[in-house]
């Protein structure tokens, strides 16, 4: 609707009552100071087409004045969460640790805080994080959206001191942020949505055991052994939230939410991996260090203690990909993510995390990682009457109108993925035969670590 | 297009066409993405030459 009014077209949209601040801030930050919202009380999915009707025409007295006054519909500047312009804040209190108490509290209240008590990001703490990496405090590495809020190296550094990172990790971090603002990553789709999108973070390469990210036992869970893993995996989504104003409830619609949005990172167990590292398979040395990131929208387990034999193996991690309750199940059906302003699409590829015993399985009968992908998407198939469940029939028809015919044959057995690099691997964890499978959102990002 | 929302542009027309009978109403769909539909500078620049005003939903 913003490219309608930039190009003088007057505007009404139709919008959901707790989508409202949502839409005004979106205008807002897409540079429409204001927007024509005629409002509804519940969104118009999963609604029976009578309730849409009725809530339409109860509101179509909005959608006349939308189109024929000026919209008085407006936000104030940093209505939802708060912005300040001084560049140190202090904060009191009888001693250091009630000072920092306030802290905490106040940048709840101003939603900058993820809900765990926040390091305060003092300027020496700061100034310490800053000698973590080579490059100046005021360069920028990225714009991010939806808020376009310029991501300096200061202000990476401030929320890495806040999620409890050490200035060693800030370089990882940095890299992360590169790539989450690649264009084909179309962060404004992920950190806006109601999806639960995350970001994982895998490092490859010499820096993930120079910083101690776990790789190997419980790598993607708490405790001490995962601290570097935690605390860069929560900086992100700090930065992501008071550097790309992703706030939850104002501009992170998420309808649920999810234990993985507070932090994801984890180290590819390189030394147990019979294969080529997960950056060697994209195109990078052995000894350089990566990043790369993969939005996902949640995780299941790929337990199996008793198969000894690959096929066996695969077929059980198959049946991860065909859940019908996940976005990416069959998604290349409607067509796939893009970004019309780029002029970028991507497919929707999975994550899959193999421990070190299923990767010696495979790797015993000869089976590499491009014959499990192929396997995978050999096995992970459905029938096109479950995958079009959830799924939009005149979507379907602007996609695909060469496969209609399919409505005649609804048992046909279809690939849950587009093709067979839409599975990514990854060897993780310690013994015993737990993987971990996750749905991804599009496709990853991999760059390089600058340190 | 998220589910209901074609739903409600139609009724939107159906209700506008009474009050303005002389109105003409076109539907428009954008010519990437997936369930989410969007509108490319082409397709913004084809509403902006072919309409007046536009009503939009994205479902929610």
């Amino acid at each position: 609707m913003v490219e309608f009014e930039k190009r003088g077209i007057p505007t009404v949209s139709w919008v959901a009552s707790g989508f409202t601040h949502d839409a005004l801030r979106s205008a807002q930050n897409f540079g429409v100071p204001s927007l024509a919202v005629a409002g509804v009380p519940l969104p118009f999915t999963n609604q029976m087409p009578n309730d849409i009707k009725e809530m339409v025409d109860a509101s179509m007295d909005q959608v006349i004045r939308g189109l024929t006054e000026p919209p008085e519909t407006m936000l104030m500047p940093g209505e939802g969460f708060t912005t300040v312009s001084d560049p140190v804040l202090a904060f009191e209190g009888s001693d250091l640790l009630e000072a920092m108490e306030v802290m905490n509290r106040r940048f709840l209240e101003w939603k900058w805080s993820d809900g765990f008590p926040l390091v305060p990001p003092t300027p020496e703490r700061v100034e310490r994080m800053l000698r973590g990496i080579s490059r100046a405090p005021q360069d920028v590495i990225a714009t991010l959206e939806p808020g376009f809020g310029l991501a300096t190296v200061e202000k990476l550094a401030v929320n890495a001191v806040m999620a409890g990172c050490r200035p060693e990790h800030l370089p990882v971090l940095v890299t992360a942020v590169q790539c989450i603002s690649e264009p084909k990553i179309y962060l404004r789709n992920k950190a806006m949505s109601t999806g639960p999108h995350a970001p994982l973070i895998l490092v490859n390469g010499p820096i993930a055991k120079q910083l101690g990210i776990n790789s190997g036992v419980c790598a993607l869970g708490p405790g001490s052994i995962s601290y570097a893993n935690t605390v860069i995996g929560r900086a992100l989504r700090l930065v992501m939230m008071n550097v790309g104003f992703t706030y939850p409830g104002v501009s992170d619609m998420d309808t649920i939410g999810s234990p993985i949005k507070y932090s994801l990172c984890v180290a590819e167990n390189e030394e147990e991996s019979p294969w080529d590292p997960y950056h060697v398979e994209r195109g990078f040395h052995p000894d350089q260090s990566t990043v790369t990131v993969h939005f996902v929208y949640g995780t299941c387990e790929l337990h199996d203690f008793q198969s000894r034999e690959a096929e066996d193996l695969v077929h059980g991690f198959s049946s991860a990909a065909c859940n019908l309750g996940q976005v990416p199940t069959g998604h290349w059906l409607l067509g796939r993510r893009a970004d019309p302003r780029y002029g970028v699409d991507e497919k929707e590829e999975h994550f899959m995390i193999v421990c070190p015993e299923h990767a010696r399985v495979f790797q015993r009968q000869g089976w590499d990682k491009t014959r499990i992908k192929e396997e995978m998407f050999k096995r992970a198939r459905m029938s096109f009457r479950d995958l079009m469940i959830a799924r939009e029939p005149k979507s379907f028809l602007l996609a695909h109108p060469e496969l209609q015919w399919l409505w005649d044959s609804p048992d046909t057995l279809l690939p849950v993925v587009e093709s067979a690099d839409c599975y990514s691997i990854a060897v993780v964890g310690a013994a015993a035969g737990r993987g971990a499978f996750f749905w991804g959102a599009g496709g990853p990002i991999t760059k390089e670590v600058e340190r | 297009m998220k589910a209901g929302g074609d739903q409600a542009l139609e009724q939107t027309a159906h209700f506008l066409g009474q009050r303005f009978p002389s109105a003409e109403f076109r539907y428009y769909v954008g010519s990437v993405g997936a369930n989410m539909r969007h509108a490319t500078p082409e397709d913004a620049d084809r509403v902006a030459r072919e309409c007046d005003a536009v009503v939009g939903t994205t479902g929610d």
